[in-house]
């Protein structure tokens, strides 16, 4: 995979006692040589540009290969989960934007879903069509900033911004949805706060094409370059065992080959009236199963199928009321739910806990896909060069919001 | 509290749940305390000490095959309707290797296939065995049950914070937390209403 | 040089009267100010022309408020710099930090010198100005690894240890791409190489066989990669090693490495000019030895450098960034055969020419001149 720097040395990454990380100059074969080399502790964040937000991750590194690294978390906890606990339900919401900021549309929706079937509360159809439309355009432009982004840590700065043209009329979109460009409170409960227009629908489909015609020129920067290829070929590879073990989910997990999506294998809200293909990771596509650029291809293929469901769903948008009736001081009987859906970033879990006659939660636990994606990196990362270590952070995308919640 | 063929619930219930409990009271009678078959969120309640047996039958028992630990939460119970107080640790297990057919997906009420654990553990003294060892994945999980919430995990070789700094007093998550005065000479303004 | 200093002093009388070496001394302490003025803003106005066409290829704008069409952006930018407070790390070892970058600022500049900027426009004409050019470029990797040591950060340490690595590799296919076109020219001085090339399109040296051809592209290559420029920026790698080197430095410190880091590229384009594209020659026979006739080579001559610093601006913007040890095996096992044979390849092809077929013009000023 990688050559050694300096060729004549044996390859500190292969070869390697197993567990344990020995000493560079402690190890058999450089005992008794003039070369003596030091292992260095390298604490990457919480202010580096590679590190998505405030993650600090201390490596120990031989020059430039990893032996061992440590991620730190915590840094911006916001106790979304107590909070959960001391706030009416429908104050609850707004909360959960903020958990993952790049794709608070869906955190609400799957947020909003929970506190529904708790309090087994009727969606109108059509609001269950907006939300899958918005939900939908939240991953299309979470995707596209996961793309351009990484486009970024590869060092090519001019996809970042090709995207956010892009993104800027996603954005403008649901600003004129909801009244609020990155965090909306748009999805409430018992429905969605306002109906769209004629006029949104035709903008959308505008978004839509130009997503559709721009792609291509992304995958010609990103996806289909030479130097991307080498950087994401091989690198960062989360196998089978590895993912499933940690508990990714995701795009990383549909990359090491599961064949899993909750949308159609767990089908929630009305995913299951969408026909629409889930991409897996694949041998026949370049690099191997589970590698940086798999994930890539992946997030490049959902924004084309996240395309086919909202193209669906504003085809068989029915007509009717989008808020159903919620009671004011709304208390659902007591009782739990666990609901998981589909994020931008892997499975969003929320795990609910009402005793009746209150207006909060017992309990309110989430899920933060980021945060199990981000854990395997202690097992991934062993013995890759910190420039890929940077490919394999922001192949998975994290966003730290959401891992400290 | 829903026995497996009991024809008044037998109509409603989790098939998933139900397959892993028949598992279970074949191969370890001892382990399941309570089920619940049906409703929102079926589970089945274990015994602390059995936990580790159970996990490792659900993770390698070929027709299960629970290979993913999803989710590890803890609930706080200080003054619960029955029985004295206690904590339920919750493990939400997934397969993906083991699925079931297409009807699950269209079916009422819970379609989504996963299996919910349930493990009560006094309050006075929350101990649950790790279950890192099974799901490498467990490890943060039970980190932050244990920061937030206060639940010990035993077997682990070490089990810090995660997300709250080391001297951070107390586990907030818990219902009889109150708010520090101060932290490190910050004074602490506790919001309205907590 | 030299000669314009001899006419200076058949016109004005008083300089005739002051030995001849006082005034060859001072001329030159002149034209090298001039010169260093002129590549400062030439250098400030390269940075405006890539924010300028990076803007245009990201779908932006790019800075157009101060001066016409934002020309003037530098000045403002180095205004902005200078009154920044200058920071030196406690732990940073002091007289080195300080000295890094004037040595950065010295290597880049110095070579300057000798770069003929158009038929007769140079500070300095030396026999040996490529051999010149080549040694002062790498002084900059000194005062580079003094910066990154004297930091005492660990990411400036990492991002000198690679640019230390890089260049010193990278400086061997842009020796030998570069020993090439000596080879065929015969000469090192810089404007006989250019001169050699005047007259029809393929006298440039880029165009005389298949192995000056793919020399060129080893030099642009190797070029690049010593520059630290895209896709071979890894010593600053901003998303691995936050600012590599110069991670620790703020103010006019930075200012004078990033001044150093453009005056290098213009100084490459020139010399790429001058060695494969034909210098100051338009691509067709005329006459541009004296007069105002030797400006407007010169003018083809910055016309030529600003396109060759357009397709770097070019480069960096659509490449991601090579990884470190895709960097090396390029250039020990790509780069390096590749300007090994090209340099056997043009010393059989000067040999060839010489001997057998006694052609002259082929092989350029080999047997004195065209």
């Amino acid at each position: 995979m990688s050559a050694p720097l300096a060729p004549d040395l044996p390859d500190p990454t292969r070869g390697g006692e197993p567990g344990g990380v020995v000493a560079f100059h402690e190890r058999q074969e450089y005992v008794g040589r003039d070369v003596r080399t030091e292992e260095m502790v390298f604490n990457m964040g919480p202010q580096h540009p590679a590190t998505h937000g405030v993650l600090r991750v201390a490596i120990k590194t031989d020059g430039e290969y990893v032996r061992a690294l440590q991620p730190h978390v915590g840094n911006i906890h916001r106790c979304a989960e107590k909070i959960g606990e001391s706030v009416a339900f429908y104050q609850w919401i707004p909360y959960l934007d903020r958990m993952d900021y790049l794709s608070a549309m869906c955190n609400e929706h799957i947020g909003c879903m929970a506190i529904e079937r708790l309090g087994e509360i009727e969606v109108p159809e059509r609001a269950e069509y907006i939300r899958i439309i918005v939900a939908e355009v939240q991953r299309i432009l979470s995707h596209l900033m996961a793309i351009g982004v990484y486009g970024l840590d590869l060092g090519a700065f001019t996809p970042f911004l090709h995207q956010f043209r892009e993104r800027e009329r996603g954005m403008d979109l649901l600003d004129h949805l909801a009244g609020g460009r990155l965090l909306y409170h748009y999805v409430r409960i018992g429905g969605v706060k306002r109906d769209v227009s004629q006029d949104w629908l035709d903008e959308l489909d505008a978004f839509l094409g130009a997503v559709e015609q721009r792609l291509p020129e992304y995958n010609t920067l990103l996806l289909h370059n030479r130097i991307f290829q080498e950087r994401t070929f091989n690198v960062g590879v989360i196998d089978r065992a590895t993912a499933v073990a940690w508990g990714v989910t995701g795009p990383a997990l549909r990359a090491a080959g599961v064949d899993f999506d909750c949308r159609r294998d767990a089908p929630y809200s009305i995913y299951d009236r969408f026909d629409f293909e889930v991409p897996s990771g694949a041998s026949g596509l370049g690099g191997q199963v589970g590698d940086c650029f798999q994930r890539h291809w992946i997030r490049v293929r959902e924004v084309e199928e996240s395309i086919k469901i909202v193209r669906q769903a504003v085809a068989g948008l029915p007509e009717g009321p989008v808020l159903g009736r919620v009671p004011r001081g709304f208390k659902p009987p007591a009782g739990e739910v666990f609901i998981r859906g589909e994020n931008p970033r892997g499975e969003l879990s929320i795990y609910m806990v009402s005793v009746g006659k209150s207006e909060q939660a017992w309990r309110a636990r989430c899920r933060g896909p980021s945060f199990s994606n981000i854990a395997c990196i202690t097992e991934v990362a062993e013995g890759l060069l910190i420039g890929d270590l940077v490919a394999l952070i922001g192949s998975l995308d994290i966003v730290l919001g959401e891992v400290d919640r | 509290m829903g026995e497996v063929g009991d024809p008044t619930t037998a109509a409603t219930a989790d098939p998933v749940t139900e397959r892993a409990l028949t598992a279970l009271r074949a191969a370890l009678p001892d382990a399941v305390v309570e089920a619940q078959l049906d409703g929102a969120h079926p589970y089945i309640g274990v015994r602390a000490t059995h936990l580790r047996a159970v996990c490792r039958l659900l993770r390698d028992d070929p027709a299960l095959q629970y290979e993913c630990c999803h989710l590890i939460s803890a609930v706080d119970w200080p003054e619960p309707a029955e029985g004295e107080a206690r904590i339920d640790v919750v493990y939400h297990l997934v397969s993906y290797a083991i699925r079931p057919d297409a009807s699950y997906r269209t079916r009422p009420g819970k379609n989504d296939p996963y299996l919910a654990l349930k493990v009560a553990v006094p309050r006075a003294c929350p101990e649950v065995p790790t279950v890192m060892d099974i799901w490498i994945g467990a490890d943060w999980h039970e980190r932050e049950t244990w920061d937030l919430m206060g639940v010990r995990f035993t077997g682990r070789k070490e089990l810090p914070r995660i997300l709250l700094p080391e001297d951070w007093p107390g586990h907030p998550l818990r219902k009889d937390w109150v708010y520090p005065a101060s932290y490190h000479g910050v004074p602490i303004i506790p919001p309205e209403g907590m | 040089m030299q000669i314009w200093l001899d006419e200076l002093r058949g016109d004005v009388s008083w300089l005739g009267n002051l030995p001849a070496g006082l005034v060859y001394t001072l001329g030159i302490v002149i034209a090298c100010k001039i010169v260093l003025v002129y590549a400062s803003l030439l250098a400030g106005e390269t940075v405006w022309l890539e924010r300028r066409i990076s803007g245009r290829m990201q779908a932006r704008i790019g800075p157009n408020r101060v001066g016409p069409q934002g020309l003037l952006q530098f000045l403002a930018d180095g205004v902005k710099l200078l009154a920044k407070e200058d920071i030196i790390p406690a732990t940073a070892d002091r007289p080195v930090f300080i000295l890094a970058p004037i040595i950065v600022f010295v290597g880049a500049f110095a070579a300057f010198a000798v770069i003929p900027f158009g038929d007769g426009i140079v500070a300095a004409d030396m026999n040996l100005g490529l051999f010149v050019v080549l040694s002062l470029t790498s002084i900059e990797v000194v005062g580079i690894i003094m910066a990154g040591w004297a930091s005492n950060s660990k990411w400036a340490v990492l991002g000198a240890m690679r640019e230390v690595a890089q260049m010193i590799s990278y400086e061997i296919p842009l020796g030998l791409s570069a020993l090439g076109i000596v080879l065929l020219a015969g000469t090192m001085n810089l404007s006989d190489i250019a001169r050699q090339q005047e007259g029809a399109i393929w006298n440039w040296y880029v165009f005389r066989g298949p192995f000056a051809f793919a020399s060129f592209f080893v030099f642009f290559t190797a070029a690049l990669a010593a520059l630290k420029r895209a896709p071979f920026d890894l010593p600053e790698a901003e998303s691995e090693l936050v600012a590599g080197f110069h991670t620790e430095y703020t103010g006019f410190r930075f200012a004078v490495f990033f001044l150093a880091e453009y005056s290098a590229m213009i100084l490459f384009s020139i010399l790429t000019a001058v060695l494969f594209l034909g210098g100051w020659s338009p691509g067709f026979p005329v006459d541009l030895d004296s007069g105002i006739a030797r400006w407007i080579g010169a003018l083809i001559l910055f016309i030529k450098t600003i396109l060759l610093l357009s397709v770097m601006i070019w480069i960096r913007w659509s490449l991601p960034r090579f990884r470190i040890d895709r960097v090396m095996y390029l250039c020990y096992k790509v780069l390096l055969p590749i300007s090994v044979v090209c340099v056997v390849g043009l010393a059989v092809q000067v040999l060839v020419a010489i001997e057998w077929l006694g052609l002259e013009h082929a092989v350029g000023g080999w047997l004195g001149g065209k």
